[in-house]
């Protein structure tokens, strides 16, 4: 965390400071805008870990590791795997065929689109802790390598 | 300025980046050039109309690939990765590009109905039911998370298995070091 001290920040650290909340809030509305806008869980997983990729190059891993841990990740990534498989689930058991999402009318009035947002989460939380533990595993070896 | 005239100039500006990483001699060089490339690219697929594809490129192409390979460079140290081609391989290349751009021309103009994509039945029963059926507003959602969610379960599950093999081969204690 000492990197984030406002006197260790060069321009490149204040114009990211400057630009990582706004980041955040358009992968936020990809993600939840999905079903009326172009986007959805991937873009919207995507566009987080470009973020974190931003924030690890100029701040230090030290900054992301006090947030998240790999072992964290891993668990955000599996979760959203059974998030994807929940509604599958609940309709499997309710007779009406995998995937059927009107199986979902207990949930809302619009169940097709209960179904969609709630399987765009579980991409969404999947695409991002998988490329962001690809990318940290993947610069943490080199940089032990090197030291 | 016509989305014509727009969608040509990028496509001119993208010949231009690719035959240019080609004979790049740096990799410095080509490594800027290929960001680039995926820049326009996205450019590209938002004039062409998907938004989200562009986004994906976006943020995976130019940004995390370049981020990997970038580092990967600068640990390994440029000196180890030659990357300077021979004569033979640009000659090679360009017959390729050649080919390439005989059989380009081949394929149906984007959007008209006399592509194949356009054609089948299926697409009007998607365009017609996506308000109806679906009850939402956006067509690439309806198709892809619900008439399509299995195919989608898939895709999630191929990364989720990337990010898993990525972890096994990193754990894995390697003794002999690649030289």
């Amino acid at each position: 965390m000492q990197n984030l001290n406002k006197e260790n920040l060069n321009v490149l650290g204040m114009f990211a400071k400057l630009i990582l909340p706004f980041i955040v809030a358009f992968s936020l509305y990809i993600q939840v805008s999905g079903d009326s806008a172009p986007g959805g869980g991937f873009q919207a997983g995507a566009v987080l870990s470009a973020v974190l990729v931003m924030v690890d190059i100029i701040f230090g891993s030290e900054v992301i590791f006090a947030y998240f841990s790999i072992r964290k990740l891993i668990i955000y990534a599996s979760a959203g795997v059974i998030i994807y498989l929940l509604p599958g689930i609940i309709s499997l058991f309710l007779q009406k065929g995998f995937l059927n999402y009107f199986a979902l009318n207990f949930l809302s009035t619009e169940p097709q689109k209960a179904g969609i947002v709630l399987i765009e989460f579980g991409v969404g939380m999947t695409v991002f802790s998988s490329l962001s533990i690809i990318y940290l595993k993947f610069i943490n070896l080199l940089r032990n390598e090197k030291s | 300025m016509n989305s014509d005239l727009m969608i040509i100039f990028t496509l001119i500006i993208l010949n231009i980046i690719g035959i240019s990483v080609v004979l790049s001699k740096s990799y410095t060089y080509s490594l800027v050039n290929i960001s680039l490339f995926s820049i326009f690219c996205a450019g590209l697929y938002l004039l062409l109309r998907a938004p989200d594809v562009g986004l994906t490129e976006a943020s995976i192409g130019s940004c995390i690939g370049t981020a990997i390979i970038v580092s990967v460079i600068k640990n390994l140290g440029e000196e180890r990765c030659n990357i300077a081609l021979s004569k033979f391989s640009i000659i090679f290349y360009f017959i390729l590009l050649i080919v390439m751009y005989k059989f380009v021309v081949l394929i149906p103009e984007f959007g008209t109905n006399a592509s194949p994509a356009n054609k089948s039945q299926i697409l009007e029963f998607y365009k017609t039911s996506t308000m109806n059926f679906i009850g939402i507003e956006s067509l690439v959602a309806s198709i892809l998370a619900s008439f399509r969610g299995f195919d989608t379960f898939g895709e999630t599950l191929v990364i989720y298995t990337a990010m898993i093999c990525v972890l096994i081969i990193i754990e894995i204690k390697i003794d002999a070091k690649f030289e």
